[in-house]
């Protein structure tokens, strides 16, 4: 087996890949990305978001749903995605068990698979655009990337902490 | 005879504490001796004892006392043995077996049927039940308002129908039929609407019911645990044959459930220790020219965002030389540093694991157990224990700690957003006239008795641009607040009365983040910030002014943007942005009128026919409010006809762009003239 070939299967592995898995794939402004569907929880409409003071710019503000408070993220601020904002239309409710919090989308999310033959690759080179990925998976001849949520979950907790 | 309510929560405690020494004694028996594990299952044991003692289960309390002097052997060096392990595991069986048994048995004391009719009876519901309920009675909260926005709604359909119908019928009918016909359906749909209207009424009425009560479902008097800790004081007393008087001071304070599961065992070691170590005998206390009946007393308060529970007694004080000589014979410290410690240190000796000032290990207390618990719980509840000692005079322990959950008194106010500040921290709230503030060097200040007090606006500090110090008024609110020695001021545009919010945390996610003490939800059922004081003064004292002077600082002008078309919306949104102005988008009058509310804006450019709230009315709302009577309003609509221009002129419109003519340059022109005026 190649080296290329062995990391695929562990990333296959790593997201989870011994049991059926399928990805969450949503749409921020103009972009696709993708989220392991075990974070998941819910997709909403976007509710009233209440502003924060001096508040971090990748913390959108704050929701109250179901009655419990939470926090908004802009996941344009995590993976690079320079277009222009467009109209909202969803909250993706993402959790890792311990923290939850919604990301703004702009399309009804898409479902996919995950198969040993499935194309996901292992993001390359650490940079700062790929520090919060998994890695890749190839949709329609197009690289989407596939966050860490609990990479992101930390880093918030990082910056606000020396907010 | 034991109590079922006692024996239910004694089931529960034991239940929790005995996992817990499972747990314990296989990791030591699995990962080796850790002083860690010691402690945790000596412990565990201790409270086990006290409470089964208490109840008078003295078999359980008999195998508990076993184990725990397992540990303390294990503790002092003797080794582990398989066998000790297996004695102290079958201790546990034993204990759970007879825990059942006590269930069985009809050793409960059986309250007589009209009795439990006749007085509260209760549930014991699980905490996540309670807080699902809670959760889900805060959204039907924000349903219900959805449904008052749906009632509107019908009503508009109701009218542009009875119009549509006439216009359909006047194809076929002369004018003098159409109308019983229409006049008969205007009245079906007015009877369906009434119906509707009432059924929501009802409805409504039920749901801010549930949802007041809801929220205050968590939140117990502390009374609750008051009296059992009566019973733990008198039952300490009478096994050393002391005389006690027991006082409860704010009992009636409510505090949430969880807090107070949390603090409780704290406060039975601080209970025990009063009467075990503080209180003297009746024959030491007469020779002392003491009253026979020592006092111990519990009393809880709030101390600004805090809960403060102290228990004090008229005892003998702690004898601070025994600690010390305590803690050098257990090696805890040396004679040296022992030596130059200050009271305060010495004091804080006593939360050391092992120390204890009694002469005699009892069966109550006093084997070293006990004080370090009441540190490891203040720990974990992120709190802070104040010991204050006078020899012969008696000992007040305080346990203070930030509440995980609770109501306070805050007064809602707006400065561009809205926020609560808690009632605690303010001083006076203050009507001042233009004329009245001083300004030196660009700051802002008022005259209290003969001090100057600093104002900034509350938006400047939170970091809102279009901040202001008077909103284009001859006067201005501004609140004074206290933090510490320190008074400031905050100008703020409006303000509530003060009411009862339940506070929630922020998210785990969003721990630590300045100026945030909590969030409640709105009567809409949207999040609202909860101030923290002392982070404001904070930046009030050590941030940069605003530039205020005597000018309000320049700013983008904002215009709020309602149409429910949403191509025209953007094409609008778009123009007005590229131009430099910042706009806030409505879809409908209902939507428009919540954001009036919540900031300030310039000018309005509005669309007439919309759902819920039309652009005519609309437009007579911004003339009637004191705030925007004197802002433009622009309208842009697809309608020509003559009648509906002359209303929206008569409503208070200020230009009327027909859709049809409408260009880009010229509505610029026009917006940009007015905000220029």
């Amino acid at each position: 087996m190649d080296i290329k070939s062995e990391i695929r299967k562990r990333l296959f592995k790593a997201l989870g890949g011994e049991e059926e898995k399928y990805l969450v794939l949503a749409k921020r402004k103009k972009s696709f990305f993708a989220v392991p569907f075990e974070f998941v929880r819910e997709v909403i409409p976007p509710p009233p978001v209440k502003i924060l003071p001096l508040s971090p710019p990748f913390l959108k503000g704050i929701i109250s749903h179901l009655g419990r408070i939470i926090p908004i993220l802009e996941i344009s601020e995590f993976i690079k995605i320079d277009e222009p904002e467009m109209r909202r239309v969803m909250t993706l409710l993402i959790s890792d068990g311990h923290y939850i919090a919604g990301i703004l989308i702009n399309e009804y999310p898409e479902f996919k698979k995950i198969e040993e033959e499935s194309e996901i690759f292992p993001a390359e080179t650490p940079s700062r655009e790929n520090t919060f990925l998994k890695g890749f998976v190839k949709e329609k001849e197009t690289l989407i990337p596939i966050l860490n949520i609990s990479l992101i979950f930390e880093e918030v907790r990082k910056r606000i902490k020396r907010w | 005879m034991v109590e079922e309510k006692y024996l239910a929560i004694f089931k529960d405690e034991a239940s929790s504490h005995l996992s817990a020494l499972e747990k314990c004694i296989l990791d030591l028996e699995s990962k080796g001796v850790s002083q860690e594990l010691i402690k945790e299952g000596m412990r565990s044991a201790h409270t086990i004892k006290g409470s089964a003692r208490l109840l008078g289960l003295e078999e359980i309390g008999k195998i508990a006392h076993r184990i725990e002097d397992i540990f303390k052997e294990v503790d002092s060096g003797k080794p582990l043995t398989p066998e000790l392990i297996t004695e102290i595991l079958s201790g546990i069986d034993s204990i759970k077996k007879l825990i059942e048994g006590e269930k069985k048995e009809s050793k409960i004391e059986e309250r007589p049927k009209d009795e439990v009719k006749k007085g509260f009876e209760v549930l014991r519901i699980p905490r996540e039940k309670v807080e699902a309920i809670i959760d889900y009675t805060s959204e039907l909260f924000v349903q219900k308002i959805k449904l008052a926005g749906k009632i509107e709604t019908y009503e508009v359909i109701k009218k542009e129908l009875k119009e549509e119908i006439a216009d359909y019928l006047r194809n076929f009918l002369p004018e003098d039929k159409i109308k019983p016909i229409t006049e008969r359906v205007s009245s079906v749909f007015y009877e369906i609407t009434e119906d509707f209207k009432n059924a929501y009424e009802e409805l409504s009425s039920l749901v801010e019911n549930i949802h007041h009560t809801s929220l205050f479902m968590r939140f117990v008097p502390f009374s609750e645990v008051g009296e059992e800790l009566r019973r733990i004081a008198r039952d300490v007393a009478e096994e050393n044959k002391k005389k006690i008087r027991f006082l409860i001071k704010g009992g009636e304070t409510e505090l949430d459930k969880a807090d107070l599961d949390k603090v409780k065992p704290a406060l039975i070691h601080l209970i025990r220790n009063a009467v075990d170590h503080g209180i003297e005998t009746p024959q030491v206390r007469r020779s002392l020219n003491k009253s026979e009946e020592g006092l111990v007393e519990i009393s809880v308060e709030m101390e600004g965002e805090n809960i403060k529970i102290t228990v004090s007694d008229d005892g003998a004080g702690i004898n601070v030389d025994k600690l010390v000589e305590r803690a050098v014979e257990k090696g805890l410290i040396d004679r040296n540093r022992a030596e130059q410690l200050s009271e305060n240190e010495k004091i804080a000796l006593m939360f050391e694991h092992g120390i204890s000032t009694k002469e005699m290990v009892t069966e109550i207390s006093g084997r070293g157990v006990g004080m370090d618990v009441v540190k490891a719980i203040m720990v974990e509840m992120r709190g802070d224990v104040r010991v204050e000692t006078h020899k012969n005079r008696g000992t007040k322990i305080s346990l203070i700690f930030p509440r995980t959950s609770f109501t306070i008194k805050g007064i809602k106010v707006r400065d561009l957003e809205e926020v609560v500040i808690p009632v605690n921290d303010v001083v006076k709230i203050v009507r001042v006239k233009r004329e009245e503030v001083i300004f030196r060097n660009s700051e802002a200040f008022i005259e209290l008795g003969d001090k100057l007090i600093p104002v900034k606006p509350l938006a400047f500090l939170l970091g809102f641009e279009g901040y202001s110090l008077f909103d284009e008024r001859d006067y201005t609110y501004v609140l004074l607040l206290k933090s510490g020695e320190k008074i400031f001021g905050i100008k703020v545009s409006d303000f509530t009365s003060d009411e009862e919010h339940i506070i929630k945390s922020p998210s785990a996610l969003l721990e630590g983040m300045k100026l945030i003490a909590g969030i409640t939800i709105s009567k809409e059922g949207l999040p609202v910030i909860v101030l923290n004081i002392n982070d404001l003064a904070e930046m009030f004292f050590t941030g940069t002014s605003p530039q205020i002077g005597e000018e309000i600082k320049e700013r983008k002008k904002r215009i709020l943007l309602v149409e429910d078309s949403i191509t025209t919306l953007m094409i609008e949104k778009n123009i007005l942005e590229l131009a430099g102005f910042e706009v806030d988008t409505a879809m409908h009058g209902g939507e428009a009128l919540k954001m009036l509310n919540s900031k300030t804006y310039d000018l309005f450019v509005l669309d007439i026919q919309m759902p819920v709230v039309d652009g005519i009315e609309l437009t007579k709302i911004i003339r009637s409010n004191p705030l925007t009577s004197k802002k433009p309003v622009v309208i842009v609509s697809s309608i020509t006809d003559e009648k509906e221009m002359r209303k929206a002129k008569e409503a208070g419109a200020d230009v009327y762009i027909s859709k049809r003519d409408f260009d880009k340059s010229g509505f610029l022109k026009v917006v940009r003239d007015f905000l220029e005026r």
